[in-house]
């Protein structure tokens, strides 16, 4: 899969649409995650605020849509900060109590997610990590 | 003429051939481009005051340049002018350490400083602008733009302490304490002399050296993006937090320019419903974990208060965060900025209305201007930035096009002439001003101002000589 991922008219894409982009592109970097999402299919809705997007898992790579198809496996739902909470310092443990205590709330097959999450939390290879520039801001 | 110049500079200092002549002709933006005759590169003062000297016998224009990277054609030569790049003078003369002031020469890029300063370990740094990293420092003092401290020290002619400056017959001169003092520690108390080089776009004389002052520099510092939905809700936050005084600097960038940042070149003039509008940005900096935390607070506070208020705001997150999300956000994490998608795009083209303007009247001006650019067909991509304490800011409307598109830059020159009048008749007045603007706002400005400022040029420049043409300047 090697970082394949495909920003369906990209031009009016929302910005959660952007940014997962290229968060799914790091992470896909890494070959361990992009055989995990090699193996995952179907669509994944995600929803933050009023924006909301689609995935789209095939073997040859991830389209990410603007709003929520009609057929998703799984939805999520949440403030961005929960989701990017969930996504930077989470995994499993972290997201379920997420789901928990309401701040995240997911709809459809919550099994679903359990071939979602691990990539979208798991950690990669330092070697396929962008350098974050260093100095003041 | 060439080997006159030669005999001052020797002949790998004077440029002449064509090719290499049209470095030299235009800018990101949509002016004409115009070749000098030849193009000169001084390396000492008394090169520089040589070759005014010569222009001034042979009554030649001269174009003041470094980096070329402003956006107004301000470095575009006059017809049949001299082009004088100053990027090899490029010395730090003096960094002040306990009095936070710098010397530096024209051609000192904003990066150069900053290694300089870190090298050095000294806990110093200084306003950069959203130029790149081979920006000039001195270009931009001169040019009184702004920069990442604005929010505390106003525009960047602010931050001048004093100039040295060869004038249109030859002879030099400090201004500032400088004229009397060793340490040029600030412009006060003689006569603001420092200020017939700020804002004047060369056409005064050229500057050889600049001290300016220098900010401290905090252990701690991060950088914070709040979402937020509405206009009012960004420029309010923006005016509360301005009196607070706690931000070293807060802007706001509108969606599309959050777009761009993400690899979108170029976005669709209507967002998406439900999406923020803008990215605030925050600066914030301490001596300690428990001031940023106190900062931090402080910031949760007003936005608090403002959703009490009914605005919407999604809650910060700090650039490392984002980074981690997405690494296209590491462009607009540190200083000196990278924004390559500004200028790096297919069609290389950017230009943009950029006003100062009352912080009272953001959310008006920013809403109007936006109805303007979706008008024209261009996505509304704003750039803005509260000044000196919420008296002032910036608000800056900015168009990419390809520059090899009549169609598109007489586009670009309709959206910024009706963004030009519409930010003048709310008070906003254009920085760094081309002469297509002050020719456009010239029956509204005072015409005492005007006149004094031609009665100021023919005193400095009586052959007129210096970079003629710009500010509507002989």
């Amino acid at each position: 899969m090697d970082g394949l991922v495909v920003v369906e008219n990209p031009e009016q894409m929302n910005l959660l649409g952007l940014l997962i982009k290229g968060f799914l592109e790091q992470k896909l970097h890494d070959p361990k995650l992009a055989r995990k999402a090699k193996r995952l299919r179907g669509a994944f809705g995600m929803k933050t605020g009023s924006m909301a997007i689609t995935l789209s898992f095939r073997p040859e790579g991830v389209t990410i849509s603007k709003g929520i198809a009609a057929k998703t496996r799984a939805r999520i739902d949440g403030p961005m900060g929960e989701m990017v909470a969930l996504v930077t310092d989470g995994g499993l443990v972290l997201a379920t109590i997420a789901v928990l205590e309401g701040r995240i709330s997911i709809g459809g097959n919550p099994f679903a997610l359990l071939g979602l999450l691990p990539i979208m939390t798991g950690k990669v290879a330092p070697k396929a990590l962008a350098q974050p520039p260093a100095g003041e801001p | 003429m060439r080997s006159r110049f030669e005999s001052i500079l020797g002949p790998d200092r004077v440029i002449s051939d064509p090719a290499a002549l049209a470095a030299y002709n235009d800018d990101y933006s949509e002016n004409d481009p115009v070749t000098p005759s030849l193009a000169l590169l001084p390396e000492s003062v008394e090169q520089v005051q040589a070759v005014v000297r010569l222009a001034s016998e042979l009554r030649v224009p001269l174009t003041p340049r470094v980096a070329g990277t402003n956006v107004g054609g301000l470095a575009i030569p006059a017809p049949g002018g001299l082009a004088l790049d100053l990027r090899r003078m490029n010395k730090i003369i003096a960094v002040h350490a306990d009095d936070m002031v710098a010397v530096i020469e024209p051609g000192v890029t904003q990066q150069q400083l900053k290694d300089h300063l870190d090298s050095a370990g000294l806990p110093l740094t200084f306003g950069f602008s959203l130029g790149p990293k081979r920006s000039s420092i001195v270009a931009n003092l001169c040019l009184d733009g702004l920069h990442n401290r604005s929010v505390k020290y106003g525009s960047m002619g602010d931050s001048v302490a004093g100039f040295e400056a060869v004038l249109a017959d030859g002879t030099l001169v400090r201004t500032g304490a400088w004229a009397l003092s060793d340490l040029p520690f600030a412009k006060s108390p003689f006569p603001d002399l420092s200020g017939l080089f700020v804002g004047w776009q060369g056409t005064t004389g050229i500057v050889t050296k600049a001290a300016f002052h220098l900010a401290p520099k905090h252990p701690f510092s991060e950088r914070l993006f709040v979402l937020a939905y509405s206009t009012r809700g960004t420029y309010e936050a923006m005016r509360r937090l301005c009196r607070m005084e706690f931000c070293d600097d807060i802007g706001g960038l509108s969606w599309p320019t959050g777009k761009m940042m993400l690899g979108v070149a170029r976005p669709h003039p209507i967002p998406d419903d439900g999406e923020p509008r803008y990215f605030l940005y925050l600066d914030l900096t301490g001596e300690s974990h428990e001031e940023m935390q106190y900062k931090r607070d402080a910031l949760r506070g007003v936005l608090d208060r403002l959703r009490k208020e009914g605005e919407q705001y999604e809650d910060p997150l700090d650039v490392q965060t984002l980074l981690q999300i997405n690494p296209a956000m590491g462009k607009f994490a540190s200083f000196p900025t990278d924004l390559d998608f500004l200028t790096d795009h297919d069609g290389k083209g950017l230009t943009w209305i950029g006003t100062y303007g009352p912080l009272s009247r953001f959310d008006e001006a920013a809403d109007f201007g936006v109805e303007i650019m979706v008008k024209h067909g261009f996505a509304p991509a704003i750039v803005s930035r509260a000044m000196k304490a919420g008296r002032f800011g910036v608000l800056r409307f900015l168009a990419i096009f390809d520059k090899q598109n009549p169609e598109e830059i007489a586009r670009v020159k309709a959206v910024n002439l009706e963004l030009l009048h519409a930010m003048a008749d709310r008070g906003f007045v254009m920085y760094k001003t081309p002469a297509w603007a002050l020719r456009e706002l010239l029956p509204r400005i005072d015409p005492g101002m005007i006149d004094l400022m031609r009665r100021v040029k023919g005193l400095m420049d009586p052959q007129g000589l210096m970079n003629p043409g710009k500010l509507l300047l002989p």
